[in-house]
């Protein structure tokens, strides 16, 4: 039997009231349902996503590793770190925000492609090598994917953390508000049910009382 | 606003220099203060994306970093991403999406 509210008198007013809160959270509790039940259908979808980029990225960053092993054998450590140093350009990131079911989403947007020409990346043809290009080619490759990814990542963080409250929350209306509320609801029913047979007791016993007296 | 910043190993750091990133710290495992220092001061200057080394973000005092600048953070970004190392993606006993999904769907999922 779940307690009832401290401090409630139990009177035809705090009834009234109590049976509108009853029918308040009754709603609050469905729609809180319907919106985490929506939140977890995407969810998943998005988490079946980021699993597909996830393993995308992380191959084709293991394949930049590989041509950066080959282009560091060929040319030495320093040299590739010597080379990468003259490599800088520009990245044009848009960032929003998009909204799930009122739940804020990242959307990364590439102004425009990562992927250069040899002739663009900066460094000398001498002292450089075929496996350099093709190093800085699939990090660049890699870095496009890993942009996707981590818009992905953040909408399962974000959406996981939504889905989360919302659960405690229905948890919460489910289990402990409304029964608490009926309960109480109960409570003063009987005993204004109780005090009103309490008082025809009492007016049959006046009543006697007063026939008796005229006799 | 500074696209994407890495923070890395030598090897990460020269590859995605290469890619054409200017904002990479390079730092090699152990250097914890160091790193959480360096995501304190990425994470001020409006950076999008950070890719931090999976075997950085694995210490102690790097991942409650990361966790305090997600929960400090107001509009979407920086979005911190951990990425794999040299030697391929780390073995973990339960990756981080899993765990969300458990704590958000109640089961394990695929």
């Amino acid at each position: 039997m779940p307690e009832i509210i401290e401090g409630v008198s139990p009177t035809r007013m705090e009834l009234l009231w109590l049976r509108r809160r009853v029918r308040l959270a009754e709603k609050g509790h469905d729609l809180l349902r319907e919106k985490r039940d929506a939140l977890i259908a995407e969810f998943l979808d998005v988490v079946g996503e980021v699993r597909g980029a996830r393993k995308e990225a992380e191959d084709k960053l293991k394949e930049a590793f590989d041509y950066l092993i080959i282009a560091q054998a060929g040319l030495g450590v320093e040299e590739v770190r010597q080379l990468s140093l003259m490599t800088p350009q520009e990245i044009s990131l848009d960032i929003s925000s998009r909204s799930i079911m009122g739940v804020s989403v990242p959307i990364l947007e590439l102004q425009k492609e990562l992927t250069r020409n040899v002739t663009d990346r900066g460094y000398g043809f001498m002292d450089s090598s075929v496996a350099v290009d093709k190093c800085a080619r699939s990090f660049e490759e890699a870095l496009e994917k890993l942009i996707k990814l981590a818009e992905l990542e953040e909408a399962v963080r974000k959406l996981a953390g939504e889905v989360e409250k919302t659960k405690r929350r229905v948890n919460a209306l489910e289990y402990v508000m409304i029964p608490r509320l009926k309960a109480t609801r109960k409570y003063i029913q009987m005993r204004l049910e109780e005090m009103e047979r309490e008082n025809f007791t009492r007016l049959k016993k006046i009543k006697v009382m007063l026939e008796r007296r005229e006799r | 606003m500074i696209a994407v910043a890495v923070i890395g190993d030598s090897d990460t750091a020269a590859g995605f220099r290469l890619a054409g990133i200017k904002d990479v710290y390079e730092y090699s495992s152990g250097e914890e203060e160091d790193i959480a220092r360096v995501l304190d001061k990425v994470a001020k200057e409006e950076v999008a994306i950070i890719l931090i080394n999976e075997r950085f973000a694995a210490e102690t005092r790097t991942r409650e970093k990361i966790r305090e600048i997600n929960a400090k953070k107001k509009g979407v970004a920086p979005v911190i991403l951990e990425i794999p190392g040299k030697k391929g993606p780390m073995e973990k006993e339960i990756d981080e999406i899993s765990l969300l999904i458990r704590r958000a769907v109640g089961v394990a999922v695929k």
